[in-house]
């Protein structure tokens, strides 16, 4: 099979035009998404253009401090990234994120590659980079769902809490309903996303093996697991955050310490 | 009094927010099955007082004494097993009646209690509620019908102490009074009440008044 075709730069251009449409739009309507739209389109290209670059040379190079390197900032990105969207308190929360999202990924990313594809090299740049990213970036949308609407139940719904507590239940008894919700609300458009892969929806990352030259035989198998291992990673991280998080956030009478959430 | 025989007993109890002081220098012990109403204005303390005997609001002075164990770390979870708590206004995402009024008895601490289905229908009765209400939805029924749900299952608890939130707002009188019979007359817990009705603080044995941390007993 052929690789995708090179889109040369002055094509790349081409493509930007359709902007118009969307911009248009948003300008009309005066909805002030329009500088935020110009703003977002900007920086994603030039994110992407200089990953590219980057990655290109970090995948020749392909040295394991490198890419354990690379994989850790990409951690901290999307440590910083949730704990912001989420509207949690840094000082709070920078730490569990960060230690659920490094655990869930080192059990899923040793797995995968380790046991599934049984990779010789386990740090392999253009197999680990990639894979990371795609869970990292699923588990963000997860996370911030599920990580908001846990701590927003709970520091709104404390009488429920209190309740609880006060007519025989165990602080793990009485933060049961939080979970519960968290991950009903986090949960529900993955496992219904999954539902209709391949009818409705064509992952990008199958997209993106086949317009690479992959047969579609091998970019489903890929797609089946990545969609595996997303749901896996997602939602130990969602519960690993909560639970370590649920270590500080209460002092020994089981009351919320301080504010858990920032007010918006 | 003989602290032997008090099931609460505090000393010298201050809790101030934001530099107000709320509450000062509040001494009081609380015989085993007496029937005590906290009253007092709008902001005068009483959800506080309430809030620090269970454990969720702790004084900046004193000390307080449940059941013969200072509300402390070590303590508290064995305290709240013998508490159990109305609050004024509660929403659980339940669907059923039974499921609300059963709500405590999921929690393992409970499990042993297991009410029968005609201890449950006696509960119900007690409050004036009937054994229909129990398969309607939580959405059908009024927020009375809702607050002698959750005073139904409180009594089911059968704790040594059950704090009230405002037992009979909202409430008609001959509801109200069915309430005030069970809790004030018949049963053998001590009642910690958080109250503006008159005729619940009439039959109480003890009246809190924070208005003036007056405490009046009979």
């Amino acid at each position: 099979m052929n690789t995708a075709i090179d889109i040369d730069w002055s094509d790349l251009a081409l493509g930007f035009i359709l902007l118009v449409i969307p911009f248009y739009i948003l300008w009309y309507y005066k909805t002030g998404l329009l500088k935020p739209a110009v703003i977002s389109v900007i920086r994603m290209t030039i994110q992407l253009l200089l990953i590219g670059l980057y990655l290109e040379y970090i995948f020749i190079l392909n040295n394991m401090w490198v890419n354990l390197a690379w994989v850790l900032i990409m951690v901290i990105i999307a440590t910083v990234t949730t704990v912001q969207r989420s509207d949690l308190y840094p000082r709070l929360y920078l730490i569990p994120v960060f230690v659920s999202l490094a655990i869930s990924l080192i059990i899923v990313d040793v797995y995968f590659l380790g046991f599934v594809i049984k990779l010789d090299n386990l740090f392999e740049a253009i197999y680990l980079i990639p894979i990371t990213g795609m869970l990292l970036g699923n588990c963000i949308r997860t996370n911030i769902i599920g990580l908001s609407s846990y701590y927003n139940k709970l520091q709104k719904e404390q009488i429920l809490y209190k309740y609880a507590l006060a007519n025989g239940a165990t602080k793990k008894e009485a933060l049961f309903p939080y979970m519960r919700n968290s991950l009903k609300t986090s949960f529900a458009p993955t496992i219904a996303t999954m539902a209709v892969v391949g009818l409705i929806s064509l992952p990008g990352m199958m997209t993106g093996q086949i317009l690479g030259g992959s047969s579609p035989s091998v970019a489903i198998k890929y797609q089946i697991m990545l969609m595996i291992t997303i749901f896996v990673s997602s939602i130990m991280t969602v519960v690993l955050t909560i639970f370590i998080s649920n270590r500080f956030i209460f002092d020994p009478f089981h009351n919320l310490r301080t504010k858990i959430i920032i007010d918006r | 009094m003989d602290t032997k025989i008090s099931d609460i007993i505090l000393r010298n109890i201050s809790k101030s927010f934001n530099g107000v002081k709320i509450i000062s220098n509040l001494s009081l012990e609380i015989p085993v099955g007496a029937k005590v109403a906290v009253t007092g204005k709008s902001g005068a303390g009483k959800s506080t007082l309430v809030n620090m005997l269970m454990g969720f609001i702790l004084p900046d002075n004193g000390n307080i004494t449940l059941l013969r164990m200072d509300v402390n770390e070590k303590n508290i979870d064995k305290i709240r097993e013998n508490l159990s708590w109305v609050p004024q206004e509660l929403n659980i995402d339940v669907r059923y009646v039974r499921d609300l009024l059963l709500l405590p008895f999921g929690y393992n601490k409970n499990k042993n209690i297991n009410p029968s289905e005609k201890t449950i229908i006696h509960a119900l009765d007690m409050f004036g509620l009937k054994e229909e209400i129990l398969s309607k939805y939580v959405s059908e029924i009024s927020g009375g019908e809702k607050q002698r749900v959750f005073l139904a299952s409180s009594s089911l608890l059968k704790r040594k102490i059950c704090f009230l939130d405002e037992p009979t707002s909202g409430l008609d009188s001959d509801s109200k009074r069915k309430v005030i019979k069970y809790f004030l007359n018949e049963c053998a817990s001590t009642v910690v009440a958080v109250t503006h009705d008159q005729e619940w603080m009439d039959n109480s044995n003890i009246k809190i008044d924070l208005n003036n941390n007056d405490v009046e007993g009979k």
